[in-house]
């Protein structure tokens, strides 16, 4: 037990501490975080992408996919736009265009499969909109709060 | 752009392989070399712990070696390619932390900027890799018979509809045949009625939406009424019709998949499929062609045809239509609304696909008698 606890008081929480403060979208340090969601969402579509014709029995990849199509992405930017205006508030429209731009990157990506594989469907824009309902509600109405 | 082993991407592809191989095998054997000099022609402190500077050397010149591996065979090293992927992503996620808390030389950055940017490059490589057949398929190559016995010109359809799409697209499919002289069967598959109202279009059971859609995201089979196919039928063409459900293919045609009973009367023969959809239909392709595959049946066409209409409004028209239970419905927003059945020439299309069918090459070879179906 006493190991255990050693173990849970010495755990290293700094890097989720620090990607958390990277997601506030801090005015000064802008880039990083933009950065850092452009990478989730390019991989998170790659994903997508990559899953779509394997492990068509798996009940987890099917989900994943799901997930992938615009939930987890929609949801992650809502979350994000959030963060930010909580901790930087006054910040909600601008964070909002950074929020558009990350939709571009999403669909860019999507539709740049096609140059590879011409049977990739690519972005599926009609659920992206969907996401963008979720996202886009969310943060102009913290926007508007804050 | 072809998708066989000439194509310009592959080759493009393997060719930033054999350089990210390259550099990764070869510039880390030469950091670890020449390491003193060259941080310090680049400014770069020394490492302090030369046993954790070594080894991520050792773990990129492993990233190298694999993509030599790929570079010499990736359609064999498909799970090399997803470990590169994996190998280099962390490498330009733990760089781009360091970077971010302030504690990284520029040095150290140009290579994971290098690592992101071949992440990148290892998906697209593996999205291009995967799956070829379908693409074959998707180019609408119908292939040559894989069944040696004496054509019966006899085929059976089987399809699940709710809305009457999938339905138009059989009927088109079926007068294909037909032109060609064939006999067709239809089979309608039935849920049990247990469920049925559970799947009636216009959803008639309380939140009915939801209900499906949520089954579909977790794969909750639906029971339906037994197919009854016996193994030694005589129809030589078997021809799937599915729509998609979310992204998968619909709960009541898996269902036939699913049920072992049905398994036999797909093994060794000539099986078409057809996804109807309002515009995601690669994964439900793939999980009916894989099905039937592993069900010991042939793949000789597939045709995969989405509702006309362009995106957004495509998705949002299915959402009211869904909503209201009939096609252009509210009246306010008709100008808006997309068709939610196949365009014409769709249906033209699924005509000459039947054809296409019905006229497909004999098979090439005596092949082995049928296969026998072990466990799925």
């Amino acid at each position: 037990m006493e190991y255990l606890h050693q173990l849970l008081d010495g755990m290293t929480t700094q890097p989720f501490k620090d990607i958390l403060h990277m997601l506030e979208l801090p005015p000064g340090r802008l880039w990083p975080g933009f950065s850092l969601l452009a990478a989730v969402i390019i991989v998170c579509e790659l994903v997508r992408i990559s899953l779509g014709t394997v492990l068509t029995r798996s009940r987890l990849a099917h989900l994943t996919v799901c997930l992938l199509t615009f939930a987890l992405q929609s949801l992650l930017l809502a979350f994000v736009l959030i963060h930010a205006d909580r901790h930087h508030p006054g910040r909600g429209w601008i964070n909002l265009g950074l929020a558009v731009a990350l939709y571009v990157v999403w669909y860019a990506t999507g539709q740049f499969t096609r140059l590879i594989r011409t049977d990739s469907e690519g972005a599926d824009l009609g659920f992206m909109t969907v996401g963008a309902l979720i996202t886009f509600s969310v943060g102009i109405v913290f926007a508007f709060i804050t | 752009m072809s998708v066989g082993n000439d194509s310009r991407a592959r080759r493009w592809f393997r060719r930033l392989a054999l350089l990210t191989a390259l550099a990764n095998a070869g510039g880390n054997v030469f950091i670890l070399l020449f390491y003193r000099p060259i941080l310090t022609w680049v400014g770069a402190p020394l490492p302090v712990d030369l046993f954790s500077f070594t080894f991520v050397c050792g773990f990129s010149f492993t990233a190298g070696v694999l993509a030599w591996i790929i570079y010499r065979n990736p359609e064999d090293n498909i799970p090399l390619v997803v470990a590169v992927i994996i190998g280099k992503g962390v490498y330009a996620a733990f760089t781009f932390y360091f970077y971010y808390v302030g504690e990284l030389h520029w040095f150290y950055r140009v290579f994971g900027v290098w690592d992101s940017v071949y992440t990148a490059i290892f998906f697209l490589f593996l999205i291009h890799l995967l799956s070829p057949d379908l693409t074959r398929l998707n180019r609408g190559t119908i292939l040559a018979s894989g069944d040696p016995t004496p054509r019966t010109r006899k085929a059976l359809i089987i399809y699940f509809s709710m809305s009457g799409n999938g339905a138009r697209a059989v009927q088109r499919v079926k007068a294909g045949l037909t032109a060609e002289g064939y006999a067709v069967t239809e089979r309608l598959i039935e849920v049990e009625p247990r469920e049925q109202r559970l799947f009636k279009f216009p959803f008639q059971a309380p939140l009915a939406f939801w209900r499906i859609t949520i089954r579909a995201i977790l794969r909750i089979p639906v029971k339906i009424k037994p197919l009854a196919l016996p193994a030694n039928h005589d129809y030589d063409l078997i021809v799937v019709e599915s729509q998609t459900w979310l992204v998968g293919m619909s709960a009541p045609v898996e269902a036939v998949f699913q049920d072992p009973a049905n398994r036999a009367a797909f093994a060794g023969r000539d099986v078409a499929v057809i996804n109807v959809c309002r515009g995601l239909w690669r994964r439900p392709q793939a999980m009916l062609v894989r099905w039937v595959e592993a069900c010991g049946g042939r793949v000789v066409g597939a045709r995969a045809l989405a509702n006309p209409g362009r995106e957004p409004f495509r998705v949002w028209s299915l959402f009211v239509f869904f909503a209201e239970g009939r096609e252009g419905k509210p009246g306010f927003l008709r100008r808006m609304l997309t068709p939610q059945y196949l365009s014409d020439g769709s249906l033209d299309e699924l005509e000459r696909f039947g054809r296409g069918l019905a006229l497909r090459p004999a098979a090439a070879a005596p092949h082995a008698p049928r296969a026998q179906i072990g466990g799925v």
